[in-house]
């Protein structure tokens, strides 16, 4: 692998520390299916169908601390709430309902945003 | 200098395919008795890059750092990876890394808690998700 290292990046006009660039970007990203299956991710070893509703995706490399930043969406569905229920450094959890507030099982979107270990 | 976990993820993830697990592993938390037994799914980029060796981090680092208090250096993002495993030894380091050490370490009750399966045997119908709990007789 070869690497390009450069301080900032520029358009000719405007220029930006590439440290935004790169903090800046998720550290964490993944979609799960109705049985817990990733379809696509990085940074995640592993997600745990916990019963109806409930996810817990754990991550490769940790997060630096529990402040960090993190969105859940549903996955091809409408209809649906989801929340963010646990967070460790190493994993996060998702509730999904139904508008009227009873557990369901959705697909998932993950991202999240924060410092890393 | 070994470069950081993450970087080794990005780099991994842009040359090497998914590779879908054939296993599940099933497990019941013991502190959690009410609780459905769960599903442990491995992720396809991850198990690409414990086949392909040279980008995870040793097991031990893992459960090293569950010691380490938030915001302190962590050991695993740092260390010297380790070579490619088979999917099998894959499945055993993924117990290890994230299911709870009272799962598969400190229980020593009689009853069957974690359990690696093959896909197929998952139930795809979850009407009664809730309710799953690991077979006994299967698993004796």
């Amino acid at each position: 692998m070869s690497n390009l290292v450069v301080s900032n990046i520029s358009d000719g006009s405007t220029s930006v520390g590439t440290g935004y660039v790169v903090n800046g970007s998720a550290k964490v990203f993944a979609a799960s299916d109705t049985q817990g299956t990733v379809v696509y991710g990085f940074n995640v070893s592993g997600v745990v169908d916990d019963g109806i509703g409930q996810r817990t995706f754990n991550f490769i490399s940790a997060l630096a601390d529990t402040t960090y930043s993190a969105v859940s969406t549903p996955f091809a569905s409408t209809g649906m709430t989801h929340a963010i229920s646990g967070r460790t450094t190493t994993s996060a959890s998702t509730d999904t309902d139904t508008n009227s507030g009873t557990s369901a099982d959705r697909g998932v979107l993950l991202a999240i945003h924060g410092d890393l270990a | 200098m070994t470069q950081h976990l993450w970087t080794r993820l990005l780099e991994a993830k842009s040359r090497l395919a998914p590779v879908q697990s054939k296993y599940r592993v099933l497990f019941e938390d013991p502190s959690q008795p009410d609780a459905p037994a769960a599903v442990l799914v491995p992720d396809p980029n991850w198990m690409a890059a414990a086949l392909a060796g040279g980008i995870l981090p040793p097991i031990d680092t893992y459960l090293r750092d569950r010691d380490v208090p938030d915001g302190q250096p962590k050991e695993h993002p740092y260390a010297e990876p380790i070579g490619a495993m088979t999917e099998e030894e894959a499945i055993e380091y993924l117990v290890m890394k994230d299911i709870p050490p009272q799962v598969w370490r400190d229980y020593k009750g009689n009853r069957a808690i974690l359990k690696i399966v093959p896909v197929h045997m998952i139930p795809s119908d979850r009407s009664y998700r809730n309710a799953w709990k690991i077979n006994q007789e299967m698993a004796a």
